[in-house]
């Protein structure tokens, strides 16, 4: 899969936060349940390294835009719940319409099946599969826009917190 | 023959676009403004937009078309282009806007950074451009030649006068209001024919719904024969005839057509009783053919492996639609990447209530209209159905409707075709301002224009399912790894995009030149889909695998932009607002 791709390919991070980055993939597996379960983000601080800085303990834009291996831990969970959903809804909508000429290739009696005296090809290939398209678009919709928000929800506080200190 | 309302029909359609693209320069100012209207276009507007210039000469004559010709398997066409929106709205939608290029070459250098690599993806663009132009060309010219019955290059020819002179004063931004207004012009123009022509039909003509290729007249119907053309008759019949069948001319008279084949000289008119089975135009239905009911495409292909031809069909037509020059422009007017996704489900919405008509007329059309088989034209069903079931003024009304419904087709896919040409050659080989871009816009249409006319025996469907197959072997798979795999290189792309679209390129060449017409050569040819998007995606792929050393420094930035909210990337970089997109994407962060 593209997405899951876990090369690097920057040098190392320019920021010399070399000892504070060990517990940041921890932290940032916690940061994705925080995520899946709504909560709202904690202020974590990396214990046992007292010279990093604190405001790097804490999920916010500036990691985002950092080349530090926690901004793209950051990033990579969104792109990954983000190309999960959409694979999925991908995978429904051509099993769903991609079966239909291997069904009537298999079972020719399912070519001459009428409905209301029209042939089920009309019916299924004229009309029926634009609102099954629809609706899987529709739920792809909302639901990456539900992903988008809890990110949004998960990064923004933290920056407002720190706007306000 | 000349259809007077038909013909007030589309000088009204075209004065009307003309006149809105000219108030347009007042306002078109500088080249971005030509290339995508301001920005700012709410999602209902901008999604009518886009279906309006989506919706071409393929969507409204030539589906229809097929369905009368090759059968319901036709009906694939349209389901794919309505499910290209899916596929487009599940992998790229949002992320393009966010990334912000304007064109697909702008994308490219963008994401990867290499000018080859721009200028292959200008060169494929110029390629899918005008390809896709040459059906929007064709139509035109059939449409006048049956409604004026002009010859068939003077409709090439108006249409490429009109759209590049439209688009050299304009630009997008007259297009933009234009388009959306063409949207619902066109479903009117379908839809109201068809539901008339339904409600008319009743249910007495079912009995061409039976099994395999045996249609019949459902009531005595005069055929008029318009060009010299050879046919072959099913089963000896009786028929009135006036004109010359075979070398001999008759005069009213009663004739007895053996089974077999026959040539009949233009002018003649031949009328067949009910129950005749109807004679067939040589060459249009090929034998071994699967049956018309069946969902199987057969088109290009003369019915050779009709699976793999409908799978060929189905990957071209899904993963086309991504990689059409003409549609990432418009995705640039959306607000942000969620405006962009409701944009691409509200155009979902509009394609699919609008392909519901040509599979309507497509198959009235084959139970009320057999004689189309004979005259051989399937391509102007659409346009000939109305004055064939429904005699006199109301038919004539219809007609000029749908004739209305097709020159809008016509005009606002190559406007926006030529849109994307013409910026592709202004912005991306000239490097030039807007001077060069109307410039481009005059060349681009001259040159479209040109290549139209030889192209006027392939079906409009197959013709544009062949620039959907271009694009889904090669910028399909550029744009999708592009946004979602950080191991893409410049190179891999580039060997990517070279041996997949031009794979496809010389497969569609070798079908039209004949040189394979059965057996699997034909099938992996006509519908080379099938095997040239695996093989793109492959070699993409594998190319980058080998060459990890070429991935770009600034990879993670650019995914940030593409994949990060809206509401974030205020705070982490400046807007990417009306930056042009050559600016180097590091110099937003603080």
């Amino acid at each position: 899969m593209p997405g899951e791709s876990s090369s690097r390919t920057g040098g190392e991070p320019p920021d010399g936060r070399g000892p504070g980055s060990v517990a940041r993939p921890a932290e940032a597996a916690r940061a994705r349940e925080g995520q899946s379960a709504g909560e709202p983000p904690r202020r974590v601080v990396a214990w046992g390294h007292a010279h990093v800085p604190l405001q790097h303990d804490v999920i916010g834009p500036g990691d985002l835009q950092d080349d530090s291996s926690y901004g793209r831990l950051l990033l990579r969970s969104l792109m990954r719940t983000q190309l999960g959903l959409s694979l999925m809804c991908l995978a429904l909508a051509l099993t769903v319409t991609a079966s239909y000429p291997i069904i009537a290739a298999l079972v020719p009696a399912a070519g001459r099946v009428r409905i209301l005296g029209l042939p089920l090809t009309l019916v299924v290939l004229g009309a029926g599969i634009y609102p099954v398209l629809l609706v899987i678009g529709w739920f792809y919709n909302r639901q990456a826009s539900q992903l988008e928000t809890r990110f949004i929800d998960l990064v923004e506080p933290v920056e407002r917190g720190r706007l306000d200190g | 023959m000349v259809d007077v309302p038909a013909a007030e029909a589309i000088a009204c359609v075209t004065l009307l676009t003309v006149a809105v693209g000219a108030r347009g320069v007042r306002i078109a100012r500088t080249p971005a403004d030509f290339l995508v209207a301001a920005r700012e276009v709410p999602p209902a507007l901008n999604a009518a937009a886009i279906s309006g210039e989506y919706l071409s000469a393929a969507s409204f004559l030539g589906i229809a078309g097929l369905v009368l010709a090759e059968g319901l398997g036709a009906l694939w066409y349209a389901v794919g282009y309505a499910a290209g929106y899916l596929v487009l709205l599940l992998l790229v939608a949002a992320p393009l806007r966010r990334f912000g290029a304007y064109t697909i070459p702008d994308f490219a250098g963008g994401r990867l950074g290499s000018p080859v690599l721009s200028r292959a993806t200008t060169i494929l663009v110029l390629i899918i451009g005008w390809f896709y132009l040459i059906p929007q060309m064709k139509g035109a010219g059939i449409t006048l030649q049956l409604v004026l019955g002009t010859p068939y290059w003077v409709g090439v020819a108006v249409l490429g006068l009109v759209v590049s002179c439209n688009i050299a004063m304009g630009g997008m931004k007259g297009v933009t209001f234009v388009q959306s207004f063409q949207y619902w012009l066109k479903l009117c123009a379908i839809g109201i024919p068809a539901l008339v022509l339904l409600g008319l039909a009743g249910r007495g003509a079912m009995q061409n719904f039976s099994p395999g290729d045996e249609v019949i007249f459902t009531h005595r119907t005069e055929v008029h024969i318009a060009e010299d053309l050879r046919f072959s008759a099913p089963r000896p019949a009786r028929i009135f005839l006036t004109g010359t069948l075979d070398g001999r001319r008759m005069n009213h008279k009663d004739v007895l057509l053996r089974a077999g084949l026959h040539t009949v000289r233009a002018g003649a008119d031949l009328t067949f009783n009910a129950g005749v089975r109807v004679p067939t135009r040589l060459s249009l239905v090929a034998d071994n053919e699967p049956s018309w009911d069946s969902p199987f495409v057969a088109a290009g292909t003369d019915g050779a492996h009709p699976l793999v031809a409908t799978y060929g069909l189905i990957l071209a037509t899904f993963f086309g639609a991504i990689g059409l020059p003409h549609i990432l422009v418009r995705f640039y007017t959306n607000r942000n990447g969620a405006a962009a996704r409701r944009t691409t489900l509200i155009v979902l919405l509009l394609l699919s209530m609008f392909y519901i008509f040509p599979a309507i007329l497509g198959t009235l059309s084959r139970l009320r209209a057999p004689q189309l088989y004979l005259t051989g034209q399937t391509d102007t069903v659409v346009l000939a159905l109305p004055t064939l079931l429904l005699p006199g003024l109301p038919g004539e009304l219809l007609a000029a409707l749908v004739a209305a419904g097709a020159f809008a087709a016509f005009l606002s896919t190559s406007s926006g075709l030529l849109v994307s040409v013409a910026g592709a050659l202004s912005h991306d080989v000239l490097n030039g301002g807007v001077r060069t871009f109307r410039l481009c816009a005059l060349i681009a249409g001259a040159v479209a224009t040109a290549m139209a006319l030889p192209a006027s025996r392939f079906a409009l469907g197959l013709l544009v399912g062949w620039a959907f197959a271009i694009a889904a072997s090669s910028f399909c798979p550029l744009i999708v790894l592009g946004i979602w795999w950080r191991r893409l290189t410049w190179i891999g792309a580039f060997t990517g995009l070279v041996t997949g679209g031009g794979a496809c390129c010389l497969a569609i060449a070798a079908t039209m030149l004949g040189a394979a017409n059965k057996g699997w050569g034909a099938v992996l040819l006509g519908q080379p889909a099938i095997w040239t998007v695996p093989l793109a995606f492959g070699v993409m792929i594998v190319v980058s695998l080998t060459t990890p050393q070429q991935v770009p420094g600034n990879v993670e930035q650019v995914l940030l932009r593409m994949h990060l909210p809206e509401a974030l990337v205020r705070r982490t970089y400046r807007p990417v607002g009306r930056l042009p997109v050559h600016e180097p994407l590091d110099a937003g962060s603080k």
